[in-house]
Protein backbone atom coordinates (compact mmCIF):
# COMPACT_ATOMS: atom_id res chain seq x y z
CA UNK A 1 0.00 0.00 0.00
CA UNK A 2 1.60 3.10 -1.02
CA UNK A 3 0.69 6.39 0.50
CA UNK A 4 2.53 8.16 -2.01
CA UNK A 5 -0.03 6.92 -4.64
CA UNK A 6 0.34 5.77 -8.04
CA UNK A 7 -2.38 2.95 -8.80
CA UNK A 8 -2.69 1.56 -11.60
CA UNK A 9 -3.64 4.12 -14.61
CA UNK A 10 -7.13 3.32 -16.45
CA UNK A 11 -7.76 3.81 -20.24
CA UNK A 12 -8.21 7.58 -19.46
CA UNK A 13 -5.16 8.40 -17.67
CA UNK A 14 -6.41 8.85 -14.18
CA UNK A 15 -5.07 5.98 -11.06
CA UNK A 16 -6.76 4.01 -9.50
CA UNK A 17 -5.60 5.10 -5.78
CA UNK A 18 -7.84 6.58 -3.49
CA UNK A 19 -5.78 9.45 -2.06
CA UNK A 20 -6.88 12.75 0.81
CA UNK A 21 -7.98 15.70 -1.10
CA UNK A 22 -5.70 18.40 -0.87
CA UNK A 23 -6.46 22.46 -0.17
CA UNK A 24 -8.63 24.14 -2.40
CA UNK A 25 -12.20 21.94 -1.72
CA UNK A 26 -15.23 23.22 0.79
CA UNK A 27 -14.21 23.47 3.73
CA UNK A 28 -16.66 23.19 6.79
CA UNK A 29 -18.55 25.74 8.38
CA UNK A 30 -18.78 24.39 12.47
CA UNK A 31 -21.94 25.21 14.17
CA UNK A 32 -22.06 25.94 17.64
CA UNK A 33 -22.94 22.42 18.27
CA UNK A 34 -20.71 20.49 16.20
CA UNK A 35 -17.52 22.46 17.12
CA UNK A 36 -16.40 20.09 19.22
CA UNK A 37 -16.69 17.28 16.16
CA UNK A 38 -14.59 19.49 14.02
CA UNK A 39 -11.88 20.53 17.41
CA UNK A 40 -11.62 16.76 17.95
CA UNK A 41 -10.60 16.19 13.76
CA UNK A 42 -7.91 19.24 14.43
CA UNK A 43 -6.65 17.05 17.93
CA UNK A 44 -6.62 13.86 16.04
CA UNK A 45 -9.89 11.99 17.47
CA UNK A 46 -12.92 11.18 16.42
CA UNK A 47 -15.57 12.63 19.16
CA UNK A 48 -18.97 11.69 18.89
CA UNK A 49 -21.64 12.68 21.64
CA UNK A 50 -23.49 10.43 23.88
CA UNK A 51 -26.63 10.59 26.06
CA UNK A 52 -25.88 8.19 29.11
CA UNK A 53 -29.39 8.36 30.07
CA UNK A 54 -30.36 6.19 26.88
CA UNK A 55 -26.96 4.77 26.31
CA UNK A 56 -27.07 6.07 22.70
CA UNK A 57 -24.53 7.00 20.62
CA UNK A 58 -24.98 10.33 18.10
CA UNK A 59 -24.06 11.66 14.83
CA UNK A 60 -24.41 13.75 13.35
CA UNK A 61 -23.96 16.41 15.84
CA UNK A 62 -27.15 17.30 17.88
CA UNK A 63 -28.33 19.87 19.98
CA UNK A 64 -30.41 16.64 22.03
CA UNK A 65 -30.38 13.16 22.20
CA UNK A 66 -32.59 11.81 19.49
CA UNK A 67 -34.52 8.87 22.10
CA UNK A 68 -35.23 11.17 25.01
CA UNK A 69 -34.86 14.84 23.84
CA UNK A 70 -32.41 15.34 26.88
CA UNK A 71 -29.99 18.08 26.16
CA UNK A 72 -26.74 16.25 28.41
CA UNK A 73 -24.96 15.18 25.48
CA UNK A 74 -21.54 14.14 26.17
CA UNK A 75 -18.34 14.10 24.16
CA UNK A 76 -16.39 10.88 23.35
CA UNK A 77 -13.93 10.01 21.33
CA UNK A 78 -14.67 7.27 19.51
CA UNK A 79 -11.91 4.39 18.55
CA UNK A 80 -11.82 4.91 14.95
CA UNK A 81 -13.28 1.84 14.00
CA UNK A 82 -15.97 0.64 12.00
CA UNK A 83 -17.08 -1.44 9.02
CA UNK A 84 -18.62 -0.14 5.41
CA UNK A 85 -21.59 -0.07 4.88
CA UNK A 86 -22.02 1.56 1.99
CA UNK A 87 -19.46 3.47 -0.92
CA UNK A 88 -19.66 4.90 -3.68
CA UNK A 89 -16.60 5.78 -6.17
CA UNK A 90 -16.53 9.39 -8.18
CA UNK A 91 -15.29 9.85 -11.14
CA UNK A 92 -16.97 13.07 -12.09
CA UNK A 93 -16.70 15.66 -9.48
CA UNK A 94 -19.16 18.25 -8.27
CA UNK A 95 -16.19 20.99 -8.16
CA UNK A 96 -13.15 20.80 -10.28
CA UNK A 97 -11.01 21.19 -7.00
CA UNK A 98 -12.36 17.51 -5.56
CA UNK A 99 -9.59 14.55 -7.61
CA UNK A 100 -10.90 12.08 -8.70
CA UNK A 101 -11.40 8.97 -7.86
CA UNK A 102 -12.54 9.42 -4.42
CA UNK A 103 -14.92 7.43 -1.92
CA UNK A 104 -17.53 8.49 -0.15
CA UNK A 105 -18.85 5.49 2.43
CA UNK A 106 -20.91 5.23 4.58
CA UNK A 107 -19.24 3.93 8.13
CA UNK A 108 -21.35 1.73 10.90
CA UNK A 109 -18.83 2.75 13.78
CA UNK A 110 -17.69 0.32 16.81
CA UNK A 111 -19.46 2.63 19.24
CA UNK A 112 -23.26 2.56 17.13
CA UNK A 113 -22.98 5.54 15.14
CA UNK A 114 -22.96 6.30 11.78
CA UNK A 115 -20.59 8.27 9.91
CA UNK A 116 -20.33 9.71 6.46
CA UNK A 117 -16.13 9.98 5.17
CA UNK A 118 -14.28 9.04 2.30
CA UNK A 119 -12.30 6.01 2.18
CA UNK A 120 -8.59 6.64 1.03
CA UNK A 121 -5.34 4.99 1.08
CA UNK A 122 -5.84 2.16 -0.79
CA UNK A 123 -6.95 0.43 -4.49
CA UNK A 124 -10.21 1.16 -5.75
CA UNK A 125 -10.28 -2.39 -6.29
CA UNK A 126 -9.93 -3.34 -1.90
CA UNK A 127 -13.88 -1.08 -1.63
CA UNK A 128 -16.40 -3.45 -0.60
CA UNK A 129 -19.39 -3.52 1.89
CA UNK A 130 -18.22 -4.96 4.91
CA UNK A 131 -14.26 -3.42 4.94
CA UNK A 132 -13.02 -2.71 8.40
CA UNK A 133 -11.80 0.31 8.46
CA UNK A 134 -10.08 2.80 10.77
CA UNK A 135 -10.01 6.69 11.16
CA UNK A 136 -7.52 8.74 9.92
CA UNK A 137 -7.07 12.66 9.79
CA UNK A 138 -5.87 14.71 7.41
CA UNK A 139 -5.03 18.03 7.59
CA UNK A 140 -6.74 20.46 4.62
CA UNK A 141 -5.29 23.56 5.12
CA UNK A 142 -4.43 25.47 8.50
CA UNK A 143 -7.12 24.75 11.30
CA UNK A 144 -8.99 22.29 8.72
CA UNK A 145 -8.74 18.78 9.25
CA UNK A 146 -11.35 16.15 7.55
CA UNK A 147 -11.69 12.41 9.09
CA UNK A 148 -11.28 9.96 6.55
CA UNK A 149 -11.46 6.45 6.99
CA UNK A 150 -8.90 3.50 5.41
CA UNK A 151 -8.55 -0.33 5.37
CA UNK A 152 -8.11 -1.28 9.01
CA UNK A 153 -4.79 -3.18 8.87
CA UNK A 154 -5.35 -5.29 12.00
CA UNK A 155 -8.68 -6.42 11.19
CA UNK A 156 -7.85 -7.60 7.64
CA UNK A 157 -5.27 -9.89 9.05
CA UNK A 158 -5.64 -14.01 8.74
CA UNK A 159 -8.56 -14.89 11.07
CA UNK A 160 -10.31 -11.72 11.01
CA UNK A 161 -11.85 -11.94 7.67
CA UNK A 162 -15.23 -12.63 9.29
CA UNK A 163 -15.97 -8.80 9.51
CA UNK A 164 -15.81 -9.29 5.60
CA UNK A 165 -19.58 -10.12 4.27
CA UNK B 1 -50.37 -0.06 8.26
CA UNK B 2 -51.61 3.47 9.50
CA UNK B 3 -55.27 4.69 9.27
CA UNK B 4 -57.23 3.87 6.33
CA UNK B 5 -59.87 6.09 4.72
CA UNK B 6 -63.55 4.70 4.14
CA UNK B 7 -63.20 5.12 -0.32
CA UNK B 8 -65.26 8.53 -1.57
CA UNK B 9 -64.76 10.36 1.95
CA UNK B 10 -60.64 11.44 1.85
CA UNK B 11 -60.97 15.59 1.27
CA UNK B 12 -58.72 15.41 -1.48
CA UNK B 13 -61.59 13.88 -3.48
CA UNK B 14 -63.29 16.82 -3.48
CA UNK B 15 -60.62 18.96 -5.94
CA UNK B 16 -59.85 18.42 -9.44
CA UNK B 17 -56.45 19.13 -11.90
CA UNK B 18 -58.05 21.45 -14.62
CA UNK B 19 -54.84 23.04 -16.34
CA UNK B 20 -51.38 22.08 -16.44
CA UNK B 21 -48.52 22.91 -18.88
CA UNK B 22 -44.77 22.84 -19.35
CA UNK B 23 -43.13 25.14 -21.53
CA UNK B 24 -40.74 24.72 -24.07
CA UNK B 25 -38.15 22.37 -22.16
CA UNK B 26 -34.39 23.09 -23.19
CA UNK B 27 -30.57 22.81 -22.25
CA UNK B 28 -30.54 26.49 -22.11
CA UNK B 29 -33.67 29.09 -22.48
CA UNK B 30 -31.99 32.19 -23.88
CA UNK B 31 -33.72 35.19 -22.84
CA UNK B 32 -35.67 33.90 -19.85
CA UNK B 33 -35.13 33.94 -16.20
CA UNK B 34 -36.76 31.57 -13.86
CA UNK B 35 -39.20 33.49 -12.94
CA UNK B 36 -40.18 34.37 -16.17
CA UNK B 37 -40.07 30.98 -17.10
CA UNK B 38 -42.64 29.75 -14.73
CA UNK B 39 -45.12 32.89 -15.53
CA UNK B 40 -45.26 31.88 -18.82
CA UNK B 41 -46.24 28.42 -17.92
CA UNK B 42 -48.89 29.78 -15.25
CA UNK B 43 -50.21 31.40 -18.90
CA UNK B 44 -50.56 28.07 -20.50
CA UNK B 45 -51.75 26.28 -17.60
CA UNK B 46 -54.77 28.68 -16.98
CA UNK B 47 -55.32 28.27 -20.89
CA UNK B 48 -55.51 25.23 -20.87
CA UNK B 49 -58.18 25.34 -17.93
CA UNK B 50 -60.19 27.62 -19.46
CA UNK B 51 -59.01 30.50 -16.78
CA UNK B 52 -57.49 33.63 -16.24
CA UNK B 53 -55.55 35.22 -13.48
CA UNK B 54 -58.14 37.00 -11.60
CA UNK B 55 -59.52 33.55 -10.80
CA UNK B 56 -56.21 32.80 -9.33
CA UNK B 57 -56.89 32.74 -5.22
CA UNK B 58 -53.72 30.34 -3.69
CA UNK B 59 -50.19 29.57 -5.01
CA UNK B 60 -47.72 26.90 -4.52
CA UNK B 61 -44.32 27.02 -4.69
CA UNK B 62 -40.50 28.75 -4.47
CA UNK B 63 -41.81 31.27 -6.52
CA UNK B 64 -45.36 31.46 -4.61
CA UNK B 65 -45.01 34.99 -3.56
CA UNK B 66 -43.96 36.31 -6.90
CA UNK B 67 -46.64 35.21 -8.39
CA UNK B 68 -49.55 36.72 -6.19
CA UNK B 69 -47.82 39.88 -7.07
CA UNK B 70 -47.55 38.77 -10.65
CA UNK B 71 -51.25 37.78 -11.04
CA UNK B 72 -52.23 40.48 -8.90
CA UNK B 73 -54.26 37.37 -6.92
CA UNK B 74 -54.55 38.57 -3.13
CA UNK B 75 -55.53 37.86 -0.58
CA UNK B 76 -54.72 34.68 -1.48
CA UNK B 77 -53.99 31.28 0.44
CA UNK B 78 -49.79 30.16 0.19
CA UNK B 79 -48.78 26.87 0.57
CA UNK B 80 -45.48 26.44 2.10
CA UNK B 81 -44.02 23.87 0.25
CA UNK B 82 -42.27 24.04 -2.96
CA UNK B 83 -44.09 23.02 -6.92
CA UNK B 84 -44.15 19.14 -6.90
CA UNK B 85 -46.60 16.48 -5.78
CA UNK B 86 -46.31 17.45 -2.57
CA UNK B 87 -47.25 20.80 -3.12
CA UNK B 88 -50.39 19.52 -5.22
CA UNK B 89 -51.34 17.55 -1.71
CA UNK B 90 -51.19 20.65 0.02
CA UNK B 91 -53.48 22.73 -2.12
CA UNK B 92 -55.94 19.85 -2.36
CA UNK B 93 -57.00 20.07 0.98
CA UNK B 94 -56.91 23.57 1.18
CA UNK B 95 -59.18 23.51 -1.89
CA UNK B 96 -60.91 21.11 0.20
CA UNK B 97 -61.06 22.84 3.46
CA UNK B 98 -61.93 26.11 2.07
CA UNK B 99 -58.69 27.85 2.18
CA UNK B 100 -58.86 28.74 -1.78
CA UNK B 101 -60.87 27.96 -4.79
CA UNK B 102 -58.09 27.79 -7.37
CA UNK B 103 -54.40 27.42 -6.82
CA UNK B 104 -51.47 27.65 -9.19
CA UNK B 105 -48.64 25.86 -8.88
CA UNK B 106 -45.78 26.53 -10.73
CA UNK B 107 -41.85 26.94 -11.04
CA UNK B 108 -39.32 27.08 -13.16
CA UNK B 109 -35.96 26.84 -13.90
CA UNK B 110 -33.58 29.59 -16.29
CA UNK B 111 -30.22 30.87 -16.34
CA UNK B 112 -29.20 29.15 -13.28
CA UNK B 113 -26.36 26.74 -14.02
CA UNK B 114 -24.00 29.05 -15.54
CA UNK B 115 -20.91 27.89 -14.66
CA UNK B 116 -20.34 24.26 -16.41
CA UNK B 117 -17.52 23.41 -14.47
CA UNK B 118 -19.65 22.54 -11.78
CA UNK B 119 -22.32 20.40 -12.04
CA UNK B 120 -26.24 21.97 -11.23
CA UNK B 121 -26.06 23.85 -7.69
CA UNK B 122 -28.99 22.37 -6.78
CA UNK B 123 -26.68 18.76 -7.08
CA UNK B 124 -24.58 20.44 -4.34
CA UNK B 125 -25.73 21.59 -1.53
CA UNK B 126 -23.69 23.02 1.25
CA UNK B 127 -23.57 21.25 4.33
CA UNK B 128 -20.38 21.04 6.76
CA UNK B 129 -20.94 17.45 6.74
CA UNK B 130 -21.30 16.89 2.86
CA UNK B 131 -19.73 19.46 1.33
CA UNK B 132 -16.04 18.64 2.23
CA UNK B 133 -16.38 15.07 2.04
CA UNK B 134 -17.24 15.82 -2.19
CA UNK B 135 -21.15 15.02 -1.80
CA UNK B 136 -23.21 15.46 -4.53
CA UNK B 137 -27.10 14.26 -5.46
CA UNK B 138 -25.09 11.72 -7.68
CA UNK B 139 -23.26 9.99 -4.75
CA UNK B 140 -26.06 10.31 -1.87
CA UNK B 141 -27.77 8.43 -4.16
CA UNK B 142 -25.21 6.06 -5.06
CA UNK B 143 -24.66 4.92 -1.20
CA UNK B 144 -28.69 3.75 -1.03
CA UNK B 145 -28.16 1.58 -4.53
CA UNK B 146 -25.31 0.44 -3.78
CA UNK B 147 -26.96 -1.18 -0.05
CA UNK B 148 -29.86 -2.07 -2.59
CA UNK B 149 -27.17 -4.27 -4.81
CA UNK B 150 -25.53 -5.88 -1.70
CA UNK B 151 -28.50 -6.97 -0.05
CA UNK B 152 -30.60 -8.12 -2.72
CA UNK B 153 -27.88 -9.16 -5.54
CA UNK B 154 -29.31 -6.02 -8.01
CA UNK B 155 -27.15 -6.42 -10.75
CA UNK B 156 -26.17 -3.23 -12.69
CA UNK B 157 -27.77 -4.41 -15.78
CA UNK B 158 -31.03 -4.16 -14.64
CA UNK B 159 -29.84 -0.09 -13.69
CA UNK B 160 -29.17 0.10 -17.27
CA UNK B 161 -32.16 -1.81 -18.54
CA UNK B 162 -34.29 1.07 -16.18
CA UNK B 163 -32.04 3.83 -17.61
CA UNK B 164 -32.27 2.57 -21.35
CA UNK B 165 -36.00 2.21 -21.21
CA UNK B 166 -36.86 5.45 -19.78
CA UNK B 167 -34.10 7.49 -21.98
CA UNK B 168 -36.00 5.95 -24.95
CA UNK B 169 -39.02 6.76 -23.63
CA UNK B 170 -37.36 10.51 -24.21
CA UNK B 171 -35.67 9.25 -27.13
CA UNK B 172 -39.30 9.51 -29.58
CA UNK B 173 -40.85 12.56 -27.38
CA UNK B 174 -40.30 15.67 -29.95
CA UNK B 175 -40.81 17.56 -26.57
CA UNK B 176 -37.83 16.12 -24.36
CA UNK B 177 -34.44 17.79 -24.01
CA UNK B 178 -33.30 14.65 -25.21
CA UNK B 179 -35.39 14.49 -28.50
CA UNK B 180 -33.38 11.91 -30.80
CA UNK B 181 -30.74 11.27 -28.87
CA UNK B 182 -30.67 7.09 -28.87
CA UNK B 183 -31.82 4.52 -28.63
CA UNK B 184 -30.03 3.48 -26.23
CA UNK B 185 -29.64 -0.20 -24.71
CA UNK B 186 -28.42 -0.95 -21.74
CA UNK B 187 -24.51 -2.01 -22.82
CA UNK B 188 -24.94 1.68 -23.79
CA UNK B 189 -25.82 2.69 -20.49
CA UNK B 190 -22.80 0.32 -18.96
CA UNK B 191 -19.92 1.98 -22.02
CA UNK B 192 -21.03 5.44 -20.73
CA UNK B 193 -18.50 6.66 -18.50
CA UNK B 194 -19.02 6.09 -14.74
CA UNK B 195 -19.88 9.21 -12.34
CA UNK B 196 -20.19 7.85 -8.97
CA UNK B 197 -20.28 3.83 -9.33
CA UNK B 198 -22.44 1.95 -9.71
CA UNK B 199 -23.95 5.30 -11.89
CA UNK B 200 -22.83 5.92 -15.76
CA UNK B 201 -23.49 9.35 -17.04
CA UNK B 202 -26.82 7.62 -18.80
CA UNK B 203 -28.06 6.38 -15.07
CA UNK B 204 -28.11 10.04 -13.90
CA UNK B 205 -30.31 13.04 -14.91
CA UNK B 206 -29.78 15.88 -17.13
CA UNK B 207 -30.37 19.28 -16.84
CA UNK B 208 -31.86 21.55 -18.74
CA UNK B 209 -34.17 24.92 -18.45
CA UNK B 210 -37.93 25.17 -18.57
CA UNK B 211 -41.05 25.99 -16.85
CA UNK B 212 -43.94 23.98 -15.85
CA UNK B 213 -47.49 25.12 -14.00
CA UNK B 214 -50.68 23.18 -12.66
CA UNK B 215 -53.79 24.75 -11.85
CA UNK B 216 -56.31 22.87 -8.99
CA UNK B 217 -59.78 23.70 -8.17
CA UNK B 218 -62.88 22.50 -6.36
CA UNK B 219 -64.41 19.23 -8.17
CA UNK B 220 -67.90 21.69 -8.20
CA UNK B 221 -66.46 24.36 -9.92
CA UNK B 222 -64.33 21.60 -12.45
CA UNK B 223 -67.36 20.39 -13.97
CA UNK B 224 -68.37 24.14 -14.99
CA UNK B 225 -65.29 24.62 -17.08
CA UNK B 226 -64.36 23.58 -20.70
CA UNK B 227 -61.45 20.93 -20.03
CA UNK B 228 -61.01 17.43 -19.39
CA UNK B 229 -60.27 17.39 -15.11
CA UNK B 230 -58.46 14.88 -13.45
CA UNK B 231 -59.11 13.58 -10.21
CA UNK B 232 -56.61 13.50 -7.28
CA UNK B 233 -57.39 10.13 -5.46
CA UNK B 234 -54.58 10.27 -2.90
CA UNK B 235 -51.42 11.44 -2.24
CA UNK B 236 -49.13 11.46 0.99
CA UNK B 237 -45.27 11.67 1.53
CA UNK B 238 -42.96 10.31 3.81
CA UNK B 239 -39.91 12.02 5.13
CA UNK B 240 -36.95 11.40 7.40
CA UNK B 241 -34.98 14.67 7.61
CA UNK B 242 -33.21 16.98 5.70
CA UNK B 243 -32.25 16.31 2.09
CA UNK B 244 -28.60 16.28 1.45
CA UNK B 245 -27.00 16.86 5.11
CA UNK B 246 -27.21 13.23 6.79
CA UNK B 247 -25.95 9.72 5.80
CA UNK B 248 -28.15 8.22 3.36
CA UNK B 249 -27.90 4.95 5.02
CA UNK B 250 -30.50 2.46 4.10
CA UNK B 251 -31.08 1.60 7.52
CA UNK B 252 -31.83 5.12 9.09
CA UNK B 253 -34.50 5.03 10.88
CA UNK B 254 -37.49 7.18 13.13
CA UNK B 255 -40.53 6.16 15.07
CA UNK B 256 -41.23 2.25 12.95
CA UNK B 257 -39.73 0.07 11.98
CA UNK B 258 -39.92 0.82 8.13
CA UNK B 259 -36.34 2.24 7.22
CA UNK B 260 -34.97 4.93 4.80
CA UNK B 261 -34.46 2.11 2.04
CA UNK B 262 -37.93 1.93 1.67
CA UNK B 263 -38.84 5.34 2.29
CA UNK B 264 -42.27 5.82 0.17
CA UNK B 265 -44.06 2.68 1.47
CA UNK B 266 -46.10 4.48 3.95
CA UNK B 267 -47.01 6.99 1.92
CA UNK B 268 -48.16 4.92 -0.68
CA UNK B 269 -49.89 2.57 1.65
CA UNK B 270 -51.90 5.55 2.83
CA UNK B 271 -52.58 6.75 -0.88
CA UNK B 272 -53.82 3.28 -1.51
CA UNK B 273 -56.02 3.44 1.27
CA UNK B 274 -57.44 6.63 0.14
CA UNK B 275 -58.08 5.48 -3.41
CA UNK B 276 -59.42 2.21 -2.47
CA UNK B 277 -57.35 0.60 -5.24
CA UNK B 278 -53.99 -1.40 -4.80
CA UNK B 279 -50.73 -1.31 -7.45
CA UNK B 280 -52.65 -3.48 -9.78
CA UNK B 281 -55.23 -1.16 -10.25
CA UNK B 282 -52.51 1.08 -11.41
CA UNK B 283 -52.56 1.46 -15.49
CA UNK B 284 -49.09 3.90 -15.76
CA UNK B 285 -46.86 4.88 -13.03
CA UNK B 286 -45.04 8.45 -13.64
CA UNK B 287 -42.29 8.42 -11.53
CA UNK B 288 -39.47 10.11 -10.17
CA UNK B 289 -36.19 8.86 -11.88
CA UNK B 290 -33.18 11.07 -11.03
CA UNK B 291 -30.98 8.12 -11.52
CA UNK B 292 -31.94 4.64 -12.84
CA UNK B 293 -31.42 3.08 -9.44
CA UNK B 294 -34.41 4.50 -7.85
CA UNK B 295 -37.12 3.17 -9.93
CA UNK B 296 -36.28 0.15 -9.01
CA UNK B 297 -36.09 0.82 -5.17
CA UNK B 298 -39.32 2.70 -5.52
CA UNK B 299 -41.34 0.05 -7.71
CA UNK B 300 -40.27 -2.61 -4.55
CA UNK B 301 -41.23 0.49 -1.77
CA UNK B 302 -44.94 0.70 -3.67
CA UNK B 303 -45.55 -2.68 -4.04
CA UNK B 304 -45.54 -3.13 -7.56
CA UNK B 305 -43.07 -6.24 -7.07
CA UNK B 306 -41.66 -7.43 -3.81
CA UNK B 307 -38.46 -6.47 -1.94
CA UNK B 308 -35.66 -7.45 -3.84
CA UNK B 309 -37.89 -8.66 -6.79
CA UNK B 310 -37.23 -5.04 -8.64
CA UNK B 311 -34.16 -5.86 -11.15
CA UNK B 312 -36.21 -9.07 -11.97
CA UNK B 313 -39.67 -6.78 -13.05
CA UNK B 314 -37.56 -4.65 -14.94
CA UNK B 315 -35.26 -7.27 -17.02
CA UNK B 316 -38.33 -8.74 -17.74
CA UNK B 317 -39.56 -6.30 -19.34
CA UNK B 318 -42.44 -4.89 -17.26
CA UNK B 319 -41.54 -1.23 -17.05
CA UNK B 320 -41.59 -0.52 -21.19
CA UNK B 321 -44.44 1.52 -22.56
CA UNK B 322 -46.26 -0.92 -23.89
CA UNK B 323 -45.70 -3.20 -20.67
CA UNK B 324 -47.84 -4.26 -17.52
CA UNK B 325 -46.35 -0.71 -15.74
CA UNK B 326 -45.52 1.75 -18.10
CA UNK B 327 -42.76 4.13 -16.03
CA UNK B 328 -41.98 7.36 -16.78
CA UNK B 329 -43.34 7.70 -20.46
CA UNK B 330 -42.13 11.27 -21.53
CA UNK B 331 -38.24 10.33 -20.37
CA UNK B 332 -38.50 11.91 -17.13
CA UNK B 333 -35.31 13.90 -15.60
CA UNK B 334 -33.13 11.29 -17.11
CA UNK B 335 -34.20 12.70 -20.91
CA UNK B 336 -37.29 15.25 -20.90
CA UNK B 337 -36.14 17.45 -18.96
CA UNK B 338 -34.90 18.43 -15.47
CA UNK B 339 -35.44 23.02 -15.40
CA UNK B 340 -33.73 23.55 -11.23
CA UNK B 341 -35.27 22.21 -7.83
CA UNK B 342 -38.96 21.51 -8.45
CA UNK B 343 -39.80 21.82 -11.99
CA UNK B 344 -39.18 18.24 -12.86
CA UNK B 345 -40.55 16.95 -9.70
CA UNK B 346 -44.15 18.79 -11.04
CA UNK B 347 -43.64 17.44 -14.48
CA UNK B 348 -44.30 13.89 -13.68
CA UNK B 349 -47.62 15.12 -11.74
CA UNK B 350 -48.27 16.86 -15.50
CA UNK B 351 -47.45 13.73 -17.26
CA UNK B 352 -49.70 12.03 -15.44
CA UNK B 353 -52.82 14.14 -16.16
CA UNK B 354 -51.47 14.37 -19.45
CA UNK B 355 -52.19 10.35 -19.85
CA UNK B 356 -55.16 10.11 -18.24
CA UNK B 357 -56.94 13.00 -20.71
CA UNK B 358 -55.17 10.38 -23.70
CA UNK B 359 -53.43 13.62 -25.09
CA UNK B 360 -49.79 12.15 -24.82
CA UNK B 361 -48.25 12.28 -28.74
CA UNK B 362 -46.07 9.37 -27.23
CA UNK B 363 -46.21 6.78 -25.40
CA UNK B 364 -49.76 7.09 -24.73
CA UNK B 365 -51.10 4.55 -22.50
CA UNK B 366 -54.47 3.18 -24.18
CA UNK B 367 -57.47 3.81 -21.69
CA UNK B 368 -55.28 4.94 -18.53
CA UNK B 369 -57.88 5.15 -15.56
CA UNK B 370 -55.33 5.52 -12.83
CA UNK B 371 -51.62 6.96 -12.45
CA UNK B 372 -48.96 6.84 -9.71
CA UNK B 373 -46.88 9.66 -9.01
CA UNK B 374 -43.53 9.69 -7.52
CA UNK B 375 -41.27 12.70 -6.51
CA UNK B 376 -38.04 12.64 -4.83
CA UNK B 377 -36.26 9.09 -3.45
CA UNK B 378 -34.41 7.71 -0.74
CA UNK B 379 -31.12 9.17 -1.42
CA UNK B 380 -32.62 12.55 -0.53
CA UNK B 381 -34.98 11.20 2.85
CA UNK B 382 -37.78 12.11 1.29
CA UNK B 383 -40.98 10.40 -1.32
CA UNK B 384 -44.14 11.80 -2.06
CA UNK B 385 -46.82 9.81 -3.67
CA UNK B 386 -50.06 10.65 -5.59
CA UNK B 387 -52.55 9.01 -7.35
CA UNK B 388 -54.51 10.50 -9.69
CA UNK B 389 -58.01 9.28 -11.69
CA UNK B 390 -59.99 9.99 -15.26
CA UNK B 391 -62.92 9.72 -13.13
CA UNK B 392 -63.42 10.55 -9.46
CA UNK B 393 -63.27 8.86 -6.96
CA UNK B 394 -66.65 7.25 -6.44
ZN1 LIG C 1 -31.29 10.14 25.61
Amino acid sequence: MSPSGSGEKNASGVGTWLAPQRAGIPTPSPSLVSEPFWAGARAGELRYQWCEACGVAVMDPQPACPRCLGSELEWRVSSGRGTVSSFTVVWRAPLPAFQVPYAPAIVEMAEGFTLLTNVINCEVDQLKVGLPVEAVFVDIEQDVSLIYVQPDEANLAPGHDQLAT
Amino acid sequence: MGHTWAVGRHPLHDVAIVGVANTEQARRLEGHTSFSIAVEAVRMALDDAGLGPGDVDGTVGAMAGALEYQLRCGPAWRGMGPANAAGVVAAGLAIAAGYATTVVIADGGAAVHTDRAKTAPWTRPENEFVMPLGMFTAAEFALIARSHMHRFGTPPEALAEVAATIRNNGSINPDAVMTGRGPYTAADVLASPMIADPFHRLDCAIDSEGGAALVMTTRERAADLPGEPVYVLGGSGDRFGPAYQHPPSWDLGGRTDLVNGWIGRRAAEQTFAMAGLSPADVDVAELYDPFSFEIIRQIEAFGFCGEGEGADFVLDGHIGPTAKLPVTTDGGVLSYSHPGASAQMLQRVIRAVQQLRGSCATNQVADAEVAFVSNGGAGALFCDVLALGREAAS
